[in-house]
């Protein structure tokens, strides 16, 4: 066990300063030789593919895992490797991670006190009045007025998230409090995701000192004054954010270059499709919080629908794939009589797929990649009264091929997979050939670049060039532009804009999701 | 009784050098070629060997993996083992074997009752009370009232459908909670069972005809161990390979995702619920008529071994989940162990302590065994 004795110069005004820090599991090298530099009041982002050592990192910082080798020194002094979660808790290391942590069906009140306890009398029973007192001063820190005594379910996703960091951050003073928010915008919707950047920027004026975890790089330059980047364990950039740019770190993210990302272009489709290969229309369609929609989805089109949250966006497609029920208008797939009563089963059986927005919905975690890759097509693998495994897993070999999953073999469970690897299960369970229609809601959602192009490359080779048409519900437009083959722009429950001509620009987007509507 | 410790204690001692296969056997199958006497030695030693040592990784993952899917069949052959040592002369007879067998059968389709609605998640409380049940009316319309053998089974199967159909329409349409509505139900069926009974045993006027059907030894086997095992074969098969079967086991991972895959969750969990009191009237009838007598509560203490067993089928054979044949070792491990320790003289308030600790241990079992796989998963 090696130390690195010398101290960093100038680590008197570093909040976090680490040195040589290395972690093996088993034969990998999760981490080896990084440093890192946090200077007091910034926001350092860390960045990488899944996999690259960003949660290693972190769990190293908060005792949860013990590194071999290094350094890490806080506010001037140095923590013990081998330190706990209480340890990096007192030195004022806070952490928030991607799910939050909170419990739904009770108060903000009692999810503060979850971490410091409540405010209890002599004899121990709590003081209620105190209690609330305390959460909404300590809420107060945020510039956010939310009451004490509401559910936090009934929060937006942004309050839960600032509530979340308000809990972290009790009991530190700003000034040497370390806040480590792992993705907290994965699970917001684009338009939420400038409230949690403004958030993010006071308690940085507030002289907080924050490493920030993300995948979405234009976040990265709005409110990043460093960036590091991991690759494979090690660091392979870290510098000032104003010496690079998104392009660039884009780039290293994803280990290769970002020209290799464009798509081939699809072969222009002939102008004024016919009739007969309109897949699925959708006519009148209403249901909560959609209002009488109609469009029609193309063999081989993909058709993006973008909205920003509270639009029907997600709603639309849960309408069509029988998740909720529809009030009014009906869904006609293929030549088949239009209907109004969809469940997902009989969805399904007419060659339509879901890919839902929350990963977890998707999978059966506990099961292998073959289990999940069939879940939806076991009775093809039935031979005179017996489902064949071997055939199963001849099929799923052949889709993590096809796909790019990466995994030691078809039979590794999918709850060790990574994000991305994940999202490809969940995606390639619906790929066959008959496959009509993929419905899919946000699917890009906390994935890395790599693992985003290579689904969006799967749906063109393995659904659309195969006569199949996707759904593409999103709030983020980022990679809409190169895939698209058509857009539309949902608001309020109604379609208000569609964007055919190409190419679509990603300017011509953002006015119609936040311009003024004309109707 | 001595044994050579030497012997096999000397395999931890040397490790093999890390990044480097053992040459020839591995210590665990060495262990396995020692005397009997040493065997749960042996079994120590590939313990630690699978848990540590100095073994190669990928290996070690071999081996602990197998450990762990054949532990509780080594665990069964390690108590019949050594009650057979300590009791030659009464406990390794054919005689007690069959009386074991025979004995559990009933408990074995009790337990592949339980099991079935675990594996979507859900608990039936209610599935000793319609063993019960079943065997009282069984024998009860053959002793009052003269109907046919084949009537009298049918009408016992039919309360097991009719009991499973009502708790399925609860559980898995009307979305109530199945311990709850489990629970309820086995009181209801108590109830009737003790109006029906009146509290007696029914006995007497039971054709000879259907206590054949329980007592009989086809080429010495007990026939009622085999009727077990053919069930318990139909349950593996269809669990195993039937596209339905396999789906049960995707809805108990997840049922939101196994709803979006287009599967119907609802009207499967109502088909485990009622195979599984399907099996349980089964076992009921097996039981009435091996003994050719019934009474309000004759299995209603099967509750408590059949969940210890269920739990127990999931740290073997397919680790994590519940299955078939884990649960069928599962019962003869607690079945052997009970009926060894009233051989070597244990008093009677053994077996409730005992059945009590292996079912907290078969839980605690469960829950490491989770814990291993999810910590594997990364």
């Amino acid at each position: 066990m090696t130390m690195t004795m010398t101290a960093p110069s100038g680590a008197a005004d570093m909040a976090l300063s680490i040195r040589g820090l290395s972690k093996r599991f088993g034969g990998t090298n999760a981490l080896s030789t990084v440093d890192l530099d946090l200077r007091r009041g910034t926001v350092h982002a860390l960045l990488g593919h899944n996999g690259s050592g960003k949660s290693t990192l972190i769990k190293l910082l908060g005792g949860y895992h013990v590194a071999e080798a290094g350094s890490i020194t806080v506010n001037g002094e140095p923590m013990p490797l081998r330190h706990t979660a209480s340890d990096s808790d007192g030195a004022g290391i806070r952490f928030v991670y991607q799910d939050l942590g909170l419990i739904g069906s009770m108060s903000v009140a009692e999810n503060m006190a979850m971490g410091v306890g409540y405010a209890t009398s002599r004899v121990g029973s709590i003081v209620w009045r105190t209690q609330y007192r305390e959460a909404r001063r300590q809420l107060r820190r945020l510039n956010t007025d939310v009451d004490p005594r509401d559910l936090v379910h009934d929060l937006g996703p942004v309050e839960q998230t600032m509530l979340a960091i308000g809990r972290a951050l009790q009991g530190v003073g700003h000034h040497r409090g370390i806040l480590v928010l792992d993705e907290p915008t994965a699970r917001l919707p684009q338009s939420e995701v400038v409230r949690l950047l403004e958030i993010v920027r006071a308690l940085k004026a507030d002289g907080v000192s924050i490493i920030y975890v993300t995948h979405r790089l234009d976040e990265v330059f709005e409110i990043a004054d460093d960036i590091t980047i991991l690759q494979a364990g090690e660091v392979i950039f870290s510098g000032a954010a104003a010496t690079t740019n998104e392009r660039q770190v884009g780039n290293m993210i994803a280990g290769r270059s970002l020209d290799d990302a464009t798509p081939p272009r699809p072969a222009p489709q002939p102008a004024g499709l016919d009739r007969a290969s309109t897949v699925v229309q959708v006519s009148g369609l209403s249901g909560r919080r959609v209002r009488s929609v109609d469009f029609e989805v193309q063999r081989g089109e993909m058709l993006v629908i973008i909205g920003l949250v509270g639009s029907g966006r997600s709603e639309l497609g849960r309408l069509i794939f029988g998740l909720q029920p529809i009030t009014e208008g009906t869904v006609r797939v293929g030549d088949a009589v239009p209907r109004s009563e969809i469940d997902p089963r009989w969805a399904a059986q007419q060659g339509m797929a879901y890919v839902p927005q929350q990963r977890d919905m998707g999978l059966v975690l506990g099961e292998s990649i073959a289990e999940n890759l069939a879940l939806t097509s076991l009775k093809q693998f039935l031979r005179r009264f017996a489902v064949r495994s071997p055939l199963v897993n001849e099929m799923a070999r052949g889709l993590i091929k096809k796909l790019g999953i990466i995994s030691r073999d078809e039979r590794q469970m999918v709850s060790s997979l990574s994000g991305g690897n994940q999202q490809k299960v969940a995606l390639g369970k619906w790929i066959r050939n008959d496959l009509k229609l993929i419905i899919m809601d946000e699917p890009l959602q906390g994935i890395d670049i790599g693992a985003k192009i290579d689904i969006l490359r799967s749906i063109r080779s393995s659904v659309l060039d195969r006569g199949g048409a996707a759904i593409w519900l999103e709030s983020d437009i980022e990679f809409v532009p190169d895939y698209a083959d058509r857009v539309l722009v949902m608001r309020d429950g109604c379609i208000t804009h569609e964007l055919t001509h190409k190419p679509i620009s990603l300017d011509e987007m953002m006015m119609a999701l936040y311009g003024t509507v004309h109707r | 009784m001595t044994n050579d410790p030497g012997k096999v204690t000397t395999r931890t001692a040397e490790p093999a050098p890390i990044g480097e296969p053992r040459p020839g056997g591995s210590g665990e199958r060495g262990a396995a070629e020692t005397d009997g006497a040493s065997r749960l030695r042996a079994a120590g030693v590939a313990l630690a060997a699978a848990q540590g040592g100095g073994i190669p990784k990928r290996r070690r993952h071999v081996a602990t993996a197998l450990l762990q899917r054949y532990g509780l069949l080594i665990a069964l052959i390690l108590i019949v083992v050594v009650f057979s040592l300590l009791r030659p002369n009464t406990y390794a007879t054919w005689q007690n074997f069959s009386s074991i067998l025979t004995g559990d059968a009933a408990l074995t389709l009790i337990s592949l009752g339980i099991m079935l609605p675990l594996v979507v998640q859900q608990y039936d409380l209610s599935i000793g009370y319609i063993a019960t049940t079943s065997s009282l009316f069984t024998v009860g319309v053959m002793s009052r009232n003269e109907w046919s053998i084949g009537a009298a089974i049918a009408l016992g199967l039919f309360i097991g459908i009719l009991v499973g159909v009502v708790n399925g329409v609860l559980i898995a349409f009307a979305k109530l909670n199945s311990l709850v509505v489990t629970l309820g139900v086995g009181s209801i069926l108590a109830g009737i069972a003790l109006i029906y009974s009146g509290g007696r045993i029914i006995s007497g006027g039971v054709p000879r005809a259907f206590t054949i059907l329980g007592q009989a030894r086809p080429a010495g086997i007990p026939i009622a161990f085999i009727y077990a095992i053919i069930l318990a074969a139909a349950v593996w098969y269809w669990l195993s390979f039937r596209v339905s079967g396999r789906h049960l086991y995707a809805i108990g991972g997840n049922p939101d995702a196994a709803r979006l895959s287009g599967i119907p969750v609802k009207w499967l969990t109502f088909l485990a619920l009622v195979g599984g009191a399907l099996l349980a009237s089964a076992g009921g009838i097996i039981q009435a008529a091996r003994i050719g007598a019934s009474s309000a509560d004759s299995m209603v203490s099967m509750l408590l071994p059949a969940f210890a067993a269920a739990f127990l089928s999931t740290t073997a054979i397919r680790p994590g989940n519940f299955n078939v044949w884990g649960t069928v070792i599962a019962v003869y491990v607690v079945a052997t162990g009970t009926s060894g320790m009233f051989m070597i003289g244990a008093p009677t308030y053994v077996e409730p302590l005992f059945n009590g600790a292996i079912l907290i241990g078969a839980i605690g079992l469960y829950r490491w065994t989770m814990h291993r796989r999810d910590k594997a998963a990364g």
